[in-house]
């Protein structure tokens, strides 16, 4: 009979006091909030490296570690410490479980954003998120030694159009670099949006990148050798060496064996992973930072209840008398008791939901500023398995950080009675 | 309607004890005077009285139950449904309405919700009607929060609400104290009237003799409590 009177009782006392109670909601909020957008971040960024490729089978590079060669290859991070030559590729392109080769080749940039060296296999075979093939939202893939293809995030920052003329610079970053401005590149085509790396790619093919440097040895111009861009078509373009070689087999059945056999091979030393077995060893790498960042947002939450508690505490004093009121009425203490509960859960549970409400307004809000800068596309959707067990965690914390207030109250209300002794 | 006979009360083991009644009674529908100045063991009578307290020794029967061989939940479900308090000050729940407040027994009493909605206007009506024949004008001060309201139209809400759904007794602990003597009198008038329109027992409990005359008997709570809590240094 009496729990929905409690509960309105404290509901009606909790608006009576709106500016503390709001202040704690707030607090509470802000905690969730936190804890919610680690967790988003932490998931997207996982799903998001996950997506990023999809159906290659291996990668191949010069002998390196798994995770520094995933990063340099699919994820455009640091850089590789040495090259793989044209014969091996063509050793590993002519293995008889082979279906499909993408030769890279990485090391050039346009302000800022990597250059990629590939054939057009890199448009037929290249797979990202499920399985999703390439798309161009305009033009056509590059054909000509200086054509480019640029990803749809290149495009969208620089705002170029198709026609657009470009000039690589040697090495990566985004100043004082030298430019091969005498071959300018010429943009055929511009990719739809994948969420991936590839959106902040230029790619050009592999005899592009032989042509801009066909007069340059180590890294530097040589002197007085110049070759125009009419002149350099007429050469032999083939590479001499590239960066790294995704891999799609016949049968993934063979996978383990062709990377067996092919970082066993002799000519060279080289190295191949599986993309996914390397994610997981980064993970392995990321997860102490994540759970250092776990156990910070813990203590928000912590911190944000023990606010709520402290507020609750400073109440009971100035409602003593209240409490001899509802026990004339004929209350009973565990009544008292469940004001004082019900009211730390009100304030969690409306602390939660303006906390998910504040994830979700932040999210639409900081999308494109993270997407820009992070690569990283945060999408709208409902709360996981995870969130939901993280907010029934904090909904049942708040509810007992009610307790030791309520048993305060309860303790009081015995020892006053229907009369606050003064 | 209340009989104490042999009650022992000590606040703990070993104190001088605050309450030593061999016998006191009052008769249903009776009107008495209890005249009890402070350190005369007022407050714990009134605990005993409604439940809140229970003695070491004796009984405490009110309306034919002996409270201590209740639990002290069915204590607390007792005094809901039997008594009506009306206190010095501060009766009402700060952030209800004055139509909430009146109501507040007849959320844990069923017997007297159900009473108070067997009205002819039913339970809203009934907090409506007790309002105003305590000399209140409801539209007037139906809207406002109740800390907005004179002491005065306080104590006539706070007995409103010891009234509805007709328990069968009212103690009213110095309700009348922090009124000027005009208000004092047309108080009591009004309380008479609906104490006696529901057939209830009055207790009221004051230190001011001056009342009373109106009421049908004047004990001092002195005379009937052998103890001598006040020199025990208790307050009361």
């Amino acid at each position: 009979m009496s729990a929905p009177t409690i509960a309105r009782l404290s509901v009606l006392s909790l608006l009576n006091r709106r500016l503390t109670a709001g202040l704690t909601v707030f607090a509470v909020a802000v905690s969730v909030f936190l804890v919610l957008a680690v967790e988003k971040v932490r998931t997207e960024a996982r799903a998001s490296f996950a997506d990023t490729i999809s159906g290659t089978d291996l990668i191949v590079g010069a002998r390196s570690g798994a995770i520094q060669l995933l990063l340099y290859s699919v994820f455009r991070i640091g850089n590789a410490t040495n090259t793989v030559s044209w014969r091996s590729y063509l050793d590993v392109a002519k293995r008889g479980d082979v279906a499909w080769t993408i030769p890279m080749s990485l090391g050039d940039s346009h302000k800022g954003f990597r250059v990629l060296g590939t054939s057009t296999a890199y448009f037929d075979h290249f797979r990202y998120g499920r399985r999703t093939p390439l798309a161009l939202a305009e033009g056509r893939r590059f054909d000509d030694v200086f054509d480019a293809v640029l990803g749809a995030e290149v495009a969208r920052t620089l705002g170029y159009r198709l026609g657009q003329s470009i000039v690589i610079s040697h090495g990566i970053g985004s100043g004082g670099l030298v430019g091969h401005d005498d071959k300018p590149f010429v943009v055929v085509g511009i990719l739809e949006r994948t969420g991936t790396p590839v959106d902040r790619t230029v790619h050009v093919s592999l005899e592009g990148i032989e042509a801009i440097h066909i007069d340059w040895r180590k890294g530097a111009k040589v002197p007085g050798m110049t070759i125009t861009a009419d002149e350099v078509r007429e050469m032999d373009l083939t590479p001499a060496t590239i960066t790294a070689i995704m891999v799609g087999l016949k049968s993934r059945l063979g996978i383990f064996r062709a990377q067996r056999e092919i970082s066993r091979y002799r000519r060279e030393p080289l190295s191949a992973i599986l993309p996914g077995v390397a994610l997981e060893e980064l993970w392995g790498l990321t997860r102490v930072a994540e759970t250092a960042l776990g156990i910070v947002t813990v203590f928000v939450v912590a911190a944000g209840l023990l606010g709520m508690m402290t507020m609750v505490f400073a109440s009971l004093g100035e409602r003593r008398r209240e409490m001899a009121i509802l026990r004339s009425v004929g209350a009973r203490p565990t009544h008292i008791m469940g004001l004082f509960v019900a009211e730390s859960a009100t304030l969690t549970v409306v602390g939660t939901a303006l906390g998910t409400a504040f994830l979700y307004q932040a999210i639409l809000a900081g999308r494109p500023f993270v997407e820009a800068e992070f690569g990283l596309f945060l999408p709208i959707s409902p709360p996981t398995e995870t969130d939901l067990k993280i907010l029934g965690a904090i909904v049942v914390a708040g509810t007992a950080a009610g307790l030791p207030p309520a048993l305060l109250a309860y303790r009081r209300s015995l020892a006053d009675g229907m009369t606050v002794r003064t | 309607m209340i009989g104490l006979t042999d009650v022992v009360f000590r606040w703990r083991p070993g104190d001088v004890p605050t309450l030593d009644i061999p016998s006191f009674s009052v008769a249903a529908g009776e009107r008495v005077f209890l005249e009890g100045p402070s350190g005369s063991g007022k407050t714990t009578l009134l605990n005993l009285l409604g439940g809140v307290a229970v003695p070491e020794k004796g009984s405490v029967r009110v309306d034919g139950t002996d409270l201590a061989q209740l639990a002290s939940s069915a204590r607390d479900r007792f005094r809901a449904e039997h008594i009506g308090f009306i206190f010095q000050m501060f009766n009402l729940v700060p952030y209800l309405s004055v139509e909430d407040n009146v109501v507040l027994p007849c959320r844990f009493s069923s017997v007297r919700r159900e009473r108070a909605s067997d009205q002819p206007h039913g339970l809203v009506g009934e907090a409506a009607r007790l309002v105003s024949a305590m000399g209140l004008d409801l539209a007037e001060i139906g809207g406002r929060a109740v800390s907005a309201l004179s002491v005065g139209q306080q104590q006539r809400v706070a007995a409103a609400r010891a009234l509805i759904g007709a328990p069968g007794l009212v103690i009213a602990d110095e309700p009348t104290s922090a009124l000027d003597t005009d208000s004092r009198t047309a108080f009591l008038d009004l309380l008479f009237k609906e104490t006696t329109a529901i057939g209830a027992t009055l207790v009221f409990v004051s230190h001011d003799r001056s009342l009373s005359g109106s009421f049908d008997r004047s004990v001092s709570l002195g005379d009937i409590n052998r103890a001598r809590p006040g020199s025990s240094g208790v307050a009361a």
